[in-house]
């Protein structure tokens, strides 16, 4: 199960990070990837990468409660679940951000061939897929469009990366370890650790549900419900390259109809927020410039220590001093803050009881719809008088 | 109660089918990029109509040669046509000059250049092409229909080496300057390769 848990994580982060370049770590953890990866700026990589991490988001978030009645006994057990989600339309598809000087006709003459019709001279932003969507449109341009050679302009035709037609999505399965105590609290804990490359991808999770009806009486003892808040924190890195965290609160309700079998569900306000950093090879140094931020000084005025790392940037920017983007120009870093589309989500679900094990199964709306399902066993349970009860 | 049992029990193998239909991260290694290739064929010193070509290597393109040793899939999507410069020998004044068709013909070679035998691609054609209408503008896009995208495809996982043909056709009209000095044109071509 690691293993295929660890081959799960790597392939996802290195094939999502790395798209068409052979991207590696370097010495100071940060991910790099060669100067040619010229399809994405970074706020273009943000447009195309918000729906994975929304997945991955919603996925930690998942499976974090099931029926509301917790037990006034210690008990300790664990919780393997899995989710999918449906891949909503308006995610398979980003504004892409196209370089200033797109749509302005005096500079150049440029055109989109978009559902079998020709669209020209577009500027600002282009719809183009995300890493969920479809075919992406490539933008034919020609500049200047009075005078000068077309061959010298900066402005070339652009392509942008395609889509890997995903409607539904499976997340990483959850292995949660669950310590149930006699306040009718029940608290869940998640760790993956994987090696990525020579790094650690690291996701910890810690979440508590706690009962409240009975402290309130909102229930009649006999009508088998209850109600519960849920809250959830994690993180998960990857060295210098990935930091995010996520959190969740919210409420949750169950009936039971006795032999087992349970009704549940919840409303949940939730966040994933962080940062991305990666660097291209031989990338910008702000000491090699001028003020400006984008002229490159004389070699002469390069401290000696830094004359080969000066004269290798120089280089590689060479191999893509036609890019129509600054960003890529300069060879600056790709950076970006994490974000995720969703903010709540509405859980129903059911669960069937029987001795220590939990079936349970629930769907919902969010950004991306989901089901969930997994299995939770109840090894031990104490109660109060510290006797066995299993 | 057995009813609602039963109702668990139908939407566990719902959650199972649904799952295992569902692509999991692992797709995601599929990477599928679309690069451009450009031709910059120069019709020189010649009558029409004639024929121009320009040879390209898809290695000289650091996307396919990060990538070559893993394409599984590549297609022709679409290419677009633009005249850069143009002159006859009596210096024809670029409204009239009208090609009755321009067609296009992708030849796959091998690396010293000489031809596949048997391997010609037509790619589209433009009938009745007024030159100014041509001149430094991208709105001239042909679509490759994706049989022959598919046709192609298989040749480019074999040879990376390709002529690009711009056939010109006689001009319409009368007493028109078939010589021309040259004609300097530009295709961007937009390929599909799908990677492991």
């Amino acid at each position: 199960m690691n293993r295929i848990i660890q081959f799960i994580i790597g392939i996802t982060i290195i094939s999502s990070l790395s798209f068409t370049s052979k991207a590696e770590f370097n010495k100071d953890g940060v991910l790099e990837v060669p100067g040619d990866f010229n399809l994405f700026t970074s706020i273009n990589l943000q447009g195309y990468t918000k729906p994975l991490f929304t997945t991955i988001g919603q996925g930690a978030q998942s499976n974090l409660f099931t029926v509301a009645s917790y037990d006034e006994s210690y008990s300790i057990g664990i919780d393997l679940s899995l989710s999918s989600t449906l891949i909503p339309g308006s995610q398979q598809v980003y504004n892409a951000v196209l370089p200033a000087a797109f749509g302005d006709t005096n500079r150049m003459d440029n055109a989109v061939y978009l559902n079998g019709k020709i669209v020209r001279n577009i500027g600002g932003t282009v719809e183009q897929p995300t890493i969920y969507g479809g075919a992406s449109n490539a933008i034919y341009v020609v500049a200047p469009v009075q005078g000068g050679d077309p061959a010298d302009s900066i402005y070339k035709t652009i392509a942008f990366n395609e889509g890997n037609n995903i409607n539904t999505m499976a997340s990483i399965p959850a292995f949660q370890l669950v310590f149930g105590l006699p306040t009718r609290t029940e608290l869940r804990f998640r760790y993956l650790g994987a090696p990525v490359d020579d790094q650690m991808y690291n996701h910890l999770a810690i979440s508590a549900n706690q009962q409240l009806d009975h402290w309130m009486n909102i229930f009649d003892e006999k009508d088998n419900m209850a109600l519960a808040l849920n809250a959830s924190y994690q993180f998960m890195t990857l060295a210098e390259t990935i930091d995010m965290n996520s959190w969740a609160v919210g409420l949750h309700f169950s009936k039971g109809f006795g032999d087992g079998f349970s009704l549940y569900g919840g409303l949940q306000v939730e966040d994933l927020s962080g940062t991305f950093y990666m660097v291209r090879k031989n990338g910008y140094n702000a000491d090699f410039y001028l003020e400006d931020g984008t002229t490159l000084k004389n070699m002469s005025a390069i401290p000696q220590e830094q004359q080969l790392n000066y004269m290798a940037h120089v280089a590689a920017r060479s191999d893509v001093e036609t890019n129509p983007y600054e960003e890529v120009r300069l060879l600056k870093p790709l950076s970006f803050d994490i974000e995720s589309f969703t903010s709540w989500r509405f859980t129903v679900g059911a669960a069937y009881e029987y001795g220590i094990m939990e079936l349970h199964l629930d769907m919902g709306y969010a950004s991306q719809m989901f089901l969930n399902g997994g299995l939770r066993l109840r090894f031990k349970e104490w109660a109060n008088s510290d006797s066995v009860t299993e | 109660m057995k009813n609602l049992k039963g109702l668990l029990a139908a939407l566990l193998v719902t959650a199972g089918i649904f799952s295992l239909n569902s692509c999991d991260v692992t797709n995601i290694s599929d990477v599928i990029l679309q690069i451009t290739v450009d031709f910059d064929p120069i019709f020189e010193n010649k009558m029409v109509p004639d024929s121009s070509i320009d040879f390209t290597d898809l290695n000289d393109y650091e996307t396919y040669r990060d990538n070559k040793d893993e394409i599984e899939d590549a297609q022709i999507l679409h290419f677009n046509y633009r005249i850069d410069e143009i002159k006859t020998e009596n210096n024809m004044d670029i409204d009239s000059i009208i090609f009755e068709s321009v067609n296009f013909y992708l030849i796959p070679t091998t690396s010293d250049g000489s031809r596949i035998p048997g391997q010609r691609y037509k790619l589209g054609e433009f009938k009745n092409l007024h030159v100014a209408d041509y001149y430094k503008t991208a709105k001239h896009i042909i679509e490759v229909p994706s049989e022959l995208g598919n046709l192609i495809s298989e040749q480019i996982k074999k040879t990376p080496y390709f002529i690009f043909v711009t056939e010109y056709s006689g001009l319409v009209g009368e007493n028109v300057d078939n010589k021309f000095d040259y004609i300097e044109s530009h295709m961007d071509m937009v390929l599909r390769i799908k990677t492991k």
